[in-house]
């Protein structure tokens, strides 16, 4: 189930998220295995709704209540379930083991306080009191490249730009030095130029720290350009996984082989673009057998009934798929 | 050769309040400064830019939304700011749009045959029935996908999708001659977004009309488009034939664009440096070439001087300094 098992810095094991809803149950993450390396970088891509941000907020247990519900599965990090911790516990694992960057600065970051108070604030949570948290500020938001930082710690977020506060984010995320750094869709709302300079920075900060990350995102641009690994997901579960290299060059899934045809690329004279038929399923009515079958050009009679188990690829990840089962045999 | 659209130093500056309560003082806006392009029948014309460059104010101005500061715009060789009410509804008729965000765009209390059918009864004024108005809503439903189980359904029934496919519909109900799409599939999933660009250019060859598109995903441009406007701060940059624009872009901001665009391809390695810095305020605009401040082979010249496009090969054509002097 596991594609790599030893020392992972973090393993999710057969994790099942559902939510409890009035119009039934939502199985939004169901049976996710992954692990990661400490240091490591891995992507995980798939279209809305397939359960790549509930993955994530699974794995830091911010789940919204009473509606989502962890009902199954283990989150090892550094090896011990997270899962089986007290609140108390996980409150200290948060931003000082695991970090984490949203989508939106404009949300994440509070309105009111300053952007000096917001960054600060992380320190004051070690105890650290005075002048050394105003120093540890600016050097947290030198590090992320805020041009004359130490000026501007009086300013509200409502003065910065749309990178800029991405970036304060992030030296929020960072100023503990994170082991893990999940950061969800992180330059969705930024333009391609600060989108690029972004990225770079999250790149340097990896290395810099020796830290692992996360990114969701449905840009498999983006993930070509920061991950090491990724794992594409379908209606909550990973219908392949591996290096980026590998599933780039030589995608195994349908779904993933699909994808990779369907975005637009430069230098490709063509003007129709391959298109997947159909839409995602809804996550409260998944078909039967395998989630992609009815959209699947490849489908059999056994993908219609039963959901495939998973099958190694030479030491490179795993594929969902009964196809990769037929041809083993 | 005659043009569909032609658009000719096309400015709209923005009066901003800038305090005084007796002597109001105003700083201006340039959004968009000087901007000339001309859209062919059945061309598929891009307009790419960071937010805040002006594209979608061009799109505006075209639609008539917004008036012109200075410049033209004409339509089949007529200038749309002299149209009079009942050409206005002629001109509205013949150019249609497509919104980026359908959801909101789509009015949640009306039921999908209701938002298509609704152009035909403000044109249709020669009595057409209420039937035959809806069955033409229906076939022009049917003609973007969408069978006769949705046409009854309202709009948080249907998915991202098919919330764009009734947006497309309700724009070519009329046949129109022109569509204006503003970031048409950017708030769509890989898989729908194909889906949608296929569409578009299908009912582009049945039907012969041209389309702007405003985007800022440059593989989406280059992939669907025959022209193409790179904008910048209020002012095209760089312009001409897709083609020839992406196999020899000259702007260095253009280069950065490319360079900047991620990509599904693992190990690439980038050769155009990474561009410093944000976009300007149009407010502010800097002097002279308004990229300098972010460009890595800005000189003294282009703190000064602003450069007009130049064309440097047929059918391509490029703002910059440095380009056409050598």
């Amino acid at each position: 189930m596991v594609d790599k098992i030893d020392e992972a810095l973090l393993e999710v094991r057969d994790l099942k998220t559902y939510f409890f809803t009035k119009a039934g149950i939502v199985k939004a993450v169901d049976g996710v295995s992954f692990s990661l390396q400490e240091g490591e970088a891995l992507g995980l891509a798939g279209e809305s709704g397939c359960g790549k941000s509930i993955t994530c907020t699974s794995i830091v247990r911010l789940l919204p209540k009473p509606a989502g519900r962890i009902v199954g599965g283990q989150i090892i990090f550094e090896g011990e379930d997270i899962l089986q911790k007290p609140e108390s516990e996980m409150a200290n694992i948060r931003g000082k083991k695991i970090g984490m960057i949203l989508q939106d600065p404009l949300m994440s970051l509070n309105p009111v306080f300053t952007i000096g108070d917001q960054v600060g604030e992380t320190f004051r949570l070690d105890n650290i009191r005075g002048a050394l948290v105003r120093q540890k500020s600016i050097d947290v938001l030198n590090s992320v490249k805020i041009p004359s930082a130490a000026e501007r710690l009086g300013s509200y977020p409502f003065q910065f730009s749309g990178g800029m506060r991405q970036r304060t984010a992030a030296a929020i995320a960072i100023a503990r030095t994170p082991k893990l750094l999940i950061a969800d869709e992180p330059t969705t709302s930024l333009d391609v130029t600060i989108q690029d300079q972004f990225l770079k920075l999250l790149k340097e900060m990896q290395k810099k720290n020796n830290m692992a990350l996360i990114l969701v995102t449905h840009d498999l641009g983006i993930v070509a350009e920061v991950c090491d690994r990724v794992a594409i997901m379908y209606a909550g579960r990973i219908v392949e996984i591996g290096s980026v290299r590998r599933v780039y060059e030589n995608p195994l899934h349908p779904y993933t082989q699909a994808l990779m045809q369907a975005i637009p690329r430069l230098n490709r004279k063509a003007r129709r673009l391959f298109q997947i038929e159909g839409e995602p399923p809804n996550p409260a009515r998944l078909p039967s057998g395998c989630y992609f079958h009815p959209r699947c050009f490849k489908a059999m009679d056994i993908c219609r009934t039963e959901y495939p188990p998973v099958t190694l690829v030479n030491n490179d990840g795993y594929v969902a798929c009964w196809l990769m089962q037929k041809e083993k045999t | 050769m005659e043009y569909l659209l032609e658009v000719q130093n096309a400015r709209k500056y923005f009066p901003i309040y800038a305090g005084g309560i007796i002597k109001r003082r105003y700083k201006i806006c340039k959004a968009v400064d000087d901007v000339s392009f001309n859209v062919g029948a059945n061309d598929c014309f891009g307009i790419a830019g960071e937010s805040g460059s002006g594209k979608t104010t061009v799109a505006k101005l075209i639609l008539l939304l917004e008036k012109l500061t200075s410049g033209k715009i004409l339509f089949e060789g007529k200038d749309i700011q002299k149209l009079t009410p009942k050409e206005v509804l002629w001109y509205r008729s013949r150019v249609q749009t497509v919104f980026q965000d359908a959801g909101s765009s789509l009015s949640p209390r009306m039921r999908v045959i209701d938002i298509v059918s609704e152009p035909l009864e403000v044109h249709w004024k020669n009595g057409a029935s209420r039937k035959a108005i809806q069955e033409k809503a229906a076939q022009v439903l049917n003609s973007v996908g969408l069978g006769p189980n949705i046409l009854y359904r309202y709009p948080h029934e249907l998915s991202g999708g098919q919330k764009q496919r009734v947006g497309i519909a309700r724009s070519i109900v009329l046949e129109p001659s022109l569509v204006i799409l503003d970031e048409p599939v950017s708030s769509l999933d890989v898989s729908i977004r194909a889906q949608i660009l296929n569409l578009l250019a299908d009912i582009q060859e049945e039907r012969h009309l041209s389309y702007i598109i405003i985007a800022h995903d440059l593989a989406m441009l280059q992939q669907v488009t025959t022209h193409i406007a790179v904008m910048y701060l209020g002012k095209i940059v760089e312009t001409g034939e897709t083609q020839k624009v992406f196999s020899n872009p000259q702007h260095p901001y253009t280069k950065a664009l490319l360079a900047a665009m991620p990509r599904p391809e693992p190990g690439r390695v980038k050769t155009t440096p990474a561009l410093t810095g944000e976009i300007g305020n149009p407010i502010d605009p800097p002097p002279g070439c308004r990229f300098h401040p972010r460009c890595p082979f800005a000189h003294e010249e282009c703190r000064r001087q602003t450069p007009s496009l130049i064309e440097t090969e047929t059918g391509h054509s490029v703002a910059c300094n440095l380009v056409g002097v050598r």
